[in-house]
């Protein structure tokens, strides 16, 4: 039942992508994610298409698995589409009904369409080239200046990666506890809104019982295996970048330089409109 | 005393019981007067009914409690000197029953670095200790697995690889074969085993099976709090009817003795393995 | 009166890298007043299997016939099947959730609709049967030890009053004592309340006692089904496919290699005992 529901979905293929350090890939998103939204002509959506195209094509990750989280979106992306279409004032081209186009409009939503498209692929690029683990060390590390600040970075780091152990088998354990009180003649699925609020009980008080239980293993656990926070703490693995890191890194200014340069080009319509006068 | 790796005297231990108001209604006496040591490089059975206390000593050994009377060393220091907590911790690994509840990281070999990342051992060391804890429990190809996809007893022996890189004397295991099935309980008797033979590790291992206790040098039987017998399993298990008294049980093999020295056949009654038995029935046989 | 389990087969996580088969074309029948003993090491498919007799989940094929319905069907109440067939979970204490104990088992029959003394009468019933004293019924179910929240979460399923009652490790966790205790009341619940019982277990011993049937699950399939006196003639098979068999039995083998003359199978120690003295194997 639970089971479908997957968190931070991840795709192995053991690609260049995937050996990325996981601060590289979520630099790269931050700013691939702005960038989007300078862009303001054909060439510039052009070039990020071919960027992120042939990062996808480098990450063996298939296409349809791309396109799969989009599906569950398509809804908000329409709506937004056909407002934007809608509601942009300019020079009119279409009049139905009460419904005006204009030229603008129709720029508009297909900006705002395939802004959302691209910015939707490139972060889920992200989760699915990169591991959880991999992103909370990630998020680590790059947040740890704000150590400085007192920002509990090491607390935050170790409940995201506990989190991340915990939430499939506290699933699994939601699904055993659902079958339970079902064997017992519980009906999750008629009734009315209150009646069903109801029903949740015999779910939720056994499954905040065992997450506690859990939780209270787990901190004797950490204990008993000398667990101080972060005093004297050591890692065995440090992130550390490689060649291919800052080749990555190069390879993305390079691309963001590119991408702001189109801003001062002219467009592609105004090319043609200046070679068609 | 060098020899010592635990030496309780007269531990005591108590937990306030509380009214449905709050107040304090009196004290659940837990343990009560234990005195006992453990030698290094033993293997040593703790036995007792659910709620015996045993669980509480075991506690007590890895400094995650603390005597209210008496006094208790691990490795000869004084489990109460708090400066000397995560020497005690480190020398004296635990395991849980639950081996989820057990398990910190996504990852088993990072699992397994955790105790020694607390102990800021440097991260050289701690990658050849991770390797060679892993190897020892035999999980050294499931290193850059998930837990979640791993079965009870293979998680249970990364649990145990994680006590190792921290490199303990002494390794305390509450019921660590409870929730497992017969081979997971194989792969965790067979792991200790290794642990007590090759590298000399102590062993304090608390069981309600009564044929992973007849593996051990020593048995200790705990009941309302108090040590109430000990010696070697074939010592402890031929008080069949103490044993049963205890609400515990015996080997089936003890049990079968225990049956026919009561029929009036002339065995011994301290066999507790299928081939002791073997040979003391083959020697009636030819007898007769 | 009969549970039909027809070439039932499951497939986990269909469609996903990790699919594999739970359940592999199991067929077998279960009549009512039968004990039956399910064994398998973990990832036998067992628990999976004993899912379906109360449609908790669905096959991938095959179906679960319950007194000839097929109980997959869109006109059957599940609800109504899932009243007559009684699942207990392992570790059943952890699905306790009410501020008393006679409230927690309440909860089967009052989502069955009945009236208030019907409910009172069955709850109070179940109680007495696990053998939980009135002392406890008003206390909070958290208040119990061990072994009587596991008592009193049983009781939560014996007051739907079911024909048929599976249980999963029911003994899972739980000391000597404690096991003895919960066998020997499960065994007593099938003399005087009639039902089928369906044990779920990984330990010989406990099966080899009780139970009349023996299922055994390996890798998803059904490797044998027959009487424990039967199955257990297959030593070495049982240890192949990973699980335990009793000392005693082991003890059959063996002295049986040694040339003495003993029973096919052993499978308790008073067995044994009996075998050896008045078969004249040894003498006092």
């Amino acid at each position: 039942m639970l089971r479908d529901i997957t968190i931070g979905q991840y795709y192995p293929s053991g690609s260049i992508i995937h050996k990325l350090d996981p601060r590289v890939k979520i630099v790269s998103t931050l700013v691939f994610i702005v960038l989007l939204f300078l862009v303001k002509t054909f060439i510039g959506f052009a070039l990020a298409i071919l960027f992120l195209g042939s990062v996808v094509r480098l990450s063996k990750v298939p296409l349809k698995f791309i396109l799969r989280g989009l599906k569950a979106i398509m809804f908000l992306l329409m709506f937004t589409v056909i407002l934007n279409m809608l509601m942009t004032k300019g020079e009119v081209w279409l009049r139905l009904w009460i419904f005006t186009i204009t030229k603008q409009g129709v720029y508009q939503a297909l900006f705002i369409g395939l802004r959302l498209v691209l910015l939707i692929i490139g972060s889920s690029l992200m989760t699915l080239t990169t591991t959880p683990i991999e992103l909370t060390d990630g998020i680590e590390r790059l947040m740890r200046p704000l150590k400085k600040l007192h920002v509990p970075v090491h607390d935050i780091a170790m409940m995201m990666s506990i989190a991340l152990r915990f939430i499939p088998i506290l699933l699994e354990e939601t699904d055993k506890i659902m079958k339970a009180q079902m064997a017992r003649g519980a009906d999750f699925e008629s009734g009315r809104l209150i009646q069903r609020a109801k029903a949740m009980i015999p779910i939720l008080v056994p499954l905040f019982l065992s997450a506690f239980r859990r939780a209270g293993e787990l901190a004797t656990a950490m204990e008993a295996r000398c667990y101080r926070g972060d005093s004297g703490r050591t890692r065995m693995k440090e992130l550390k970048y490689k060649k291919r890191d800052y080749i990555a890194y190069l390879v993305l200014i390079l691309f963001a330089a590119l991408l702001i340069a189109t801003r001062h080009l002219p467009d592609i319509p105004a090319i043609i409109r200046s070679l068609m006068s | 005393m060098n020899n010592t790796m635990v030496r309780s005297e007269g531990l005591s231990f108590s937990y306030p019981v509380y009214d449905d108001e709050g107040n304090k209604q009196g004290v659940n006496q837990v343990l009560k007067n234990v005195t006992l040591s453990v030698q290094k490089g033993e293997w040593v059975a703790i036995l007792g009914h659910n709620g015996s206390g045993k669980s509480t000593f075991a506690r007590h050994v890895n400094a995650l409690l603390f005597p209210e009377e008496g006094t208790l060393w691990v490795n000869g220091i004084d489990t109460r000197s708090e400066e000397q907590i995560w020497e005690i911790r480190s020398s004296a690994g635990m395991i849980f029953q639950n081996p989820d509840n057990q398990i910190i990281a996504s990852i088993v070999e990072e699992d397994v670095a955790f105790g020694p990342e607390n102990l800021g051992v440097e991260p050289s060391e701690i990658r050849s200790r991770v390797d060679a804890a892993l190897s020892t429990v035999n999980m050294r190809k499931y290193a850059d697995r998930d837990p979640n996809r791993l079965s009870g007893g293979q998680k249970q022996r990364v649990a145990i690889a994680g006590v190792l890189a921290m490199k303990p004397a002494c390794i305390i295991l509450d019921e660590p074969t409870a929730m497992l099935d017969p081979s997971g309980r194989r792969e965790v008797m067979d792991t200790l085993e290794r642990l007590n033979h090759d590298e000399h590790i102590t062993i304090l291992h608390i069981t309600h099976y009564m044929e992973e206790a007849a593996r051990a040098d020593r048995v200790i039987v705990i009941d309302h709090g108090e040590a109430v017998l000990e010696g070697t399993p074939k010592e402890v298990f031929a008080q069949v009817d103490r044993m049963k008294a205890l609400g515990l049980d015996v080997p089936q093999m003890t049990e079968l003795a225990y049956d026919l020295r009561k029929s009036g056949i002339d065995i011994p009654a301290d066999i507790t393995t299928v081939e002791e038995m073997v040979e003391a029935l083959c020697r009636l046989k030819s007898k007769t | 009166m009969s549970i039909e389990v027809k070439n039932l087969t499951y497939w986990y996580d269909a469609g996903t890298p990790y699919s594999k088969k739970a359940v592999d074309d199991v067929s077998f029948t279960v009549e009512k007043g039968e004990f039956i003993g399910l064994i398998g090491h973990t990832g036998s498919g067992k628990s999976t299997l004993i899912q379906h007799l109360n449609g908790l989940i669905r096959p991938t094929s095959g179906t679960v016939l319950y007194n000839g319905t097929d109980i997959f069907a869109k006109e059957t109440d599940l609800r109504q099947i899932r009243q007559k067939v009684g699942l207990v979970f392992q570790y059943p204490e952890h699905q306790l959730f009410e501020m008393t104990v006679r409230k927690d088992v309440e909860f089967g029959p009052r989502n069955l609709h009945l009236p208030q003394e019907e409910i009172d009468r069955r709850v109070e019933q179940a109680l007495h049967v696990v053998g939980l004293p009135e002392s406890v019924w008003e206390k909070s179910p958290f208040e119990l030890s061990g072994g009587q929240k596991r008592r009193a979460a049983i009781a939560g399923v014996l007051a739907m009053e079911p024909e048929y009652l599976i249980l999963d490790e029911p003994t899972a966790g739980l000391d000597p004592k404690g096991r003895d205790e919960i066998l020997s009341q499960i065994e007593s619940l099938r003399d005087t309340l009639g039902l089928a019982v369906i044990l779920v277990s990984h330990s010989m011993e406990d099966v080899a006692r009780y139970v009349d049937r023996l299922i055994v699950m390996a890798e998803g399939q059904k490797r044998y089904d027959d009487t424990p006196r039967e199955v257990f003639t297959h030593v070495f098979d049982l240890i192949s496919i990973g699980l335990g068999i009793p000392q005693i039995t082991e003890l059959n083998e063996r002295l049986k290699e040694h040339g003495f003359q003993l029973p096919k199978t052993i499978l308790t120690v008073e067995e044994m005992r009996d075998a050896l003295i008045e078969g004249g194997q040894i003498h006092a």
